[in-house]
């Protein structure tokens, strides 16, 4: 016998998937909940085999139900329930303990799969969420090297390489053929999009970027 | 065999054997002296008589010495016996020579060393000690030549002496030496010697110029104090001059302060004033004024005095104004600077009756910034205006969208639903398959329908996961629509949460701007960067489209959502500016600060 919990705002969400789960013979929802809170503790005084739970809940976000859930009641796998097939959800419910992700639009035979393989021990994603589209994504949300040279306009490009090589304010106005405060802001406004605070900064990143030579 | 036997043993042994000559016995016994390891042939001198090539190495050994050997009987004088053939070489002359003539050796022996040789030559006969010492003799051709003496004298058995036999060296080079490096060390000492003198002469000099400059300078010390004593006399006398005209000029300024006192004391709050203040007479011509009069109008004070007030306020028309300056106490006009510059003023006039008839003072104040706040206010004000009517406008547009979504598609498709539902009840009870399939692909699209129209008005991703999950969401539905496609690069958002408020407007920004590329620019690609750190978060946004000049569009309020964006980016205590020109891409870079409470409230 697989005990279940069910976690739904919507009762009659619940209703509909209490009606479904009871056709299956050797399936048993032990219990109803309604809000993030009420759900843990009800774990954590039946330990159902498998937690059925709608990703959005009130009280609680259903992400970090499913965080607190693996700690309450390690022996509970929990299937999410939810409209969302975007990867990002599926990622996060995974890394927090999910074991199952089913879409709310999938087939009902979809859940029931789900919660076989989870009370089995494996992990179940339905269609069309897959491993490789959530890999896809993951490497998507990897930071990149961003290269924050590239951010600064032509004019704080020029006023940088003038700046390296140690000239005023005023005398990069002047060259440049701008008013002085305005080369103060594209001063100020390089140096913070580059994180520099101090003019040692500038020299060093310049140096570095060998926007000014090397040499002594 | 004895090794150990005696000199005069050995000489009797040899001498006894009458079988060689006596020459050649003598010879034997030479080179037994000088050549020890031959004594056993010499004391066996029958064999050496038997075996006559004993006596020829014997010659040959004594005859290569580098020296002279000779021996000399005693018996009746000391007359030579033998002298090795090397006198020649160091002599000149031949051994038979100097054998031939018995007394030649004596007469050859230097005159100044004769009486040292007879000397010494006594002294070993008496004592029977060997001699050794240093004489000169002279060559055959008058050179000196330096011998070193070795002699020693032998006795018969019965004790009286017998021969003497010995070596002279050669030593002239070694005494030439010598008298040489004696000369070279008389010279140098001669040198030191005369070189000590020379500079104890040098010294005993320094030391009596050395005394002498001390006595100069001791007379310079003295002069120079003298001299500071007159000068140090002379400064008192003028201080105390000074001091005395000082007392003077205060006294005397002390005097014309008590005078002007009460005058001055209104003259500096005159001349303090933050206003121009300028007293006028009837006719508008100005007496007097204060410093900040002509701090504003740029004249100098006499450049100002009797002139006419129509000068500063060329706006007033005075005939009139002046029979009105009673009433009208106070207006805003118009001044005009020494170079023409004009500014807008307030003034104030307060008329004062006087012994020299009515004046008039007028108060004016420069009121620029004043002015320029007002208009700065006003611009904000109705950016304002234009901004919230904006957001009206977008409401309701929204308002109109949604309504239209909800009847369109939601609303028909459950008066499907519904028609569909009721038609599969009145169907018979074994066919209502078929409806059933049908609600639930209408139930399916509702649902998805339902989800869209929730995630365009506000994605749940970005409240639920964060900023970085809901831009790439956002960028796969942007590129899934525009066919636009975004190059996101990110930096420091991974696995992060910003205040709420930031995330919305980093959202909003990437939002507007890829809604802008995808409108006007033309293009098929875009980049977006996000850079969070600590305190910031970077958006900027890139494209190489058509351009559009930032001026004219930031201009015209109303426009797209520039505006706004530019607005929240303000809210938040950032800044976002817009780079582009017409034909040449654009760039949108925003700054936010991600700290909570930096957040402009």
């Amino acid at each position: 016998m697989v005990t279940i919990v069910l976690a739904d705002d919507h009762h009659i969400v619940r209703q509909g998937v209490r009606a479904l789960l009871e056709a299956e013979p050797d399936f048993e929802v032990v219990a109803e909940t309604g809000d993030g809170l009420e759900t843990l503790q009800t774990l954590e005084r039946l330990k159902p085999n498998v937690l059925v739970l709608d990703l959005m809940m009130p009280g609680l976000n259903g992400l970090e139900v499913v965080r607190r859930a693996s700690r309450l009641s390690p022996h509970t796998r929990t299937v999410i329930l939810s409209m969302y097939a975007d990867e990002a959800y599926v990622l996060e419910a995974l890394r927090n303990g999910a074991a199952g992700y089913v879409l709310k639009d999938s087939s009902a035979t979809d859940l029931v799969k789900a919660i076989r393989e989870a009370a089995a021990g494996r992990r179940y994603l339905s269609p069309p969420l897959s491993d490789r589209a959530i890999e896809a994504y993951r490497e998507k949300a990897a930071a990149t090297a961003v290269d924050r040279y590239e951010t600064l306009t032509a004019r704080e490009r020029e006023v940088l390489h003038l700046a390296a090589e140690g000239y005023t304010n005023a005398e990069i106005a002047a060259r440049l053929g701008i008013s002085q405060r305005t080369a103060e802001t594209h001063r100020a406004h390089l140096m913070h999009k580059l994180g520099l605070h101090t003019q040692a900064d500038l020299i060093r990143y310049a140096l570095r970027r060998g926007i000014i030579p090397m040499e002594d | 065999m004895e090794v150990d036997q005696s000199w005069g043993q050995k000489a009797e042994d040899a001498l006894g054997l009458a079988s060689a000559s006596e020459a050649e016995k003598l010879l034997v016994m030479l080179a037994a002296t000088f050549f020890p390891f031959c004594s056993d042939s010499a004391n066996d001198i029958q064999c050496a008589a038997e075996m006559p090539d004993t006596t020829t190495l014997y010659r040959t050994l004594v005859e290569q010495i580098p020296a002279i050997l000779f021996t000399a009987s005693l018996e009746g004088g000391i007359s030579e016996a033998y002298v090795s053939p090397q006198i020649e070489q160091l002599l000149g002359f031949t051994q038979e020579e100097w054998l031939n003539d018995p007394v030649r050796w004596y007469q050859q022996i230097h005159s100044d060393d004769k009486a040292r040789w007879s000397m010494d030559a006594a002294q070993m006969l008496l004592t029977g000690e060997p001699l050794r010492a240093d004489y000169r003799v002279i060559a055959r051709d008058g050179r000196v030549v330096w011998f070193h003496c070795e002699v020693k004298m032998v006795r018969r058995t019965d004790g009286r002496p017998w021969f003497i036999h010995g070596a002279a060296f050669d030593i002239t080079e070694l005494k030439r030496a010598e008298e040489a490096l004696r000369r070279a060390a008389d010279e140098l000492e001669a040198r030191v010697e005369e070189r000590t003198a020379e500079l104890a002469r040098v010294n005993a000099q320094l030391r009596s110029e050395i005394a002498e400059r001390k006595r100069i300078e001791e007379e310079l010390r003295r002069a120079r104090d003298e001299l500071e004593i007159h000068v140090e006399q002379r400064t008192v006398e003028l201080v105390k001059a000074n001091e005395a005209l000082l007392r003077e000029i205060g006294e005397r300024r002390r005097t014309e302060d008590a005078l002007r006192k009460s005058e001055g004391t209104l003259r500096a709050l005159f001349d303090c004033a933050p206003d121009a203040i300028i007293v006028i007479d009837q006719r508008g011509y100005i007496l007097q004024l204060n410093a900040q009069a002509e701090k504003i109008f740029q004249y100098g004070r006499d450049e100002m005095q009797n002139q006419s007030i129509e000068v500063l306020l060329p706006e007033v028309d005075w005939t009139s104004w002046c029979d009105r300056a009673f009433h009208l106490g106070e207006f805003e006009s118009c001044g005009q600077r020494k170079d023409g510059g004009l500014f807008p003023v307030d003034v104030r006039l307060s008329p004062t009756e006087t012994k020299e008839g009515r004046l008039v003072i007028a108060v004016i104040r420069d009121i620029t910034t004043r002015k320029q706040s007002e208009r700065e206010l006003r611009e904000y004000a109705s950016r304002l205006k234009t901004l919230s009517r904006r957001l009206m406008e977008v409401q309701e547009v929204e308002r109109r969208r949604i309504a239209r979504e909800l009847h369109d598609e939601i609303g028909q498709t459950l008066t499907g639903l519904k028609l569909t539902l009721e038609m599969g009840a009145r169907l018979p009870r074994e066919k209502p398959q078929e409806v059933f399939g049908q609600a639930l692909e209408m139930v399916n699209g509702l649902m998805a329908t339902t989800r869209k129209i929730s995630l365009d008005l506000r994605p749940g991703v970005l409240d639920d996961l964060g900023l970085l999950p809901a831009l790439i969401w956002q960028i796969e539905h942007y590129t899934a629509q525009t066919r636009v496609r975004v190059e996101f690069k990110h930096h420091g958002l991974e696995g992060r949460r910003l205040p709420p408020e930031v995330e919305t407007a980093a959202y909003r920004i990437v939002q507007e701007a890829l809604t802008n590329i995808a409108r006007h620019a033309q293009v098929d690609e875009a980049v977006v960067q996000v850079l969070a750190d600590d305190q910031t978060i970077l958006i900027n946004v890139e494209d190489r489209g058509v351009g559009f000049d930032p001026e004219v569009v930031f201009a015209t309020n109303e426009t797209s959502g520039l505006a706004g964006m530019r607005e929240r980016a303000v809210l938040l205590g950032g800044k976002l500016t817009v780079e582009s020109r017409p034909g040449g891409g654009a760039r949108l870079t925003a700054i936010l600060k991600t700290g909570r409470n930096e957040v402009a409230s």
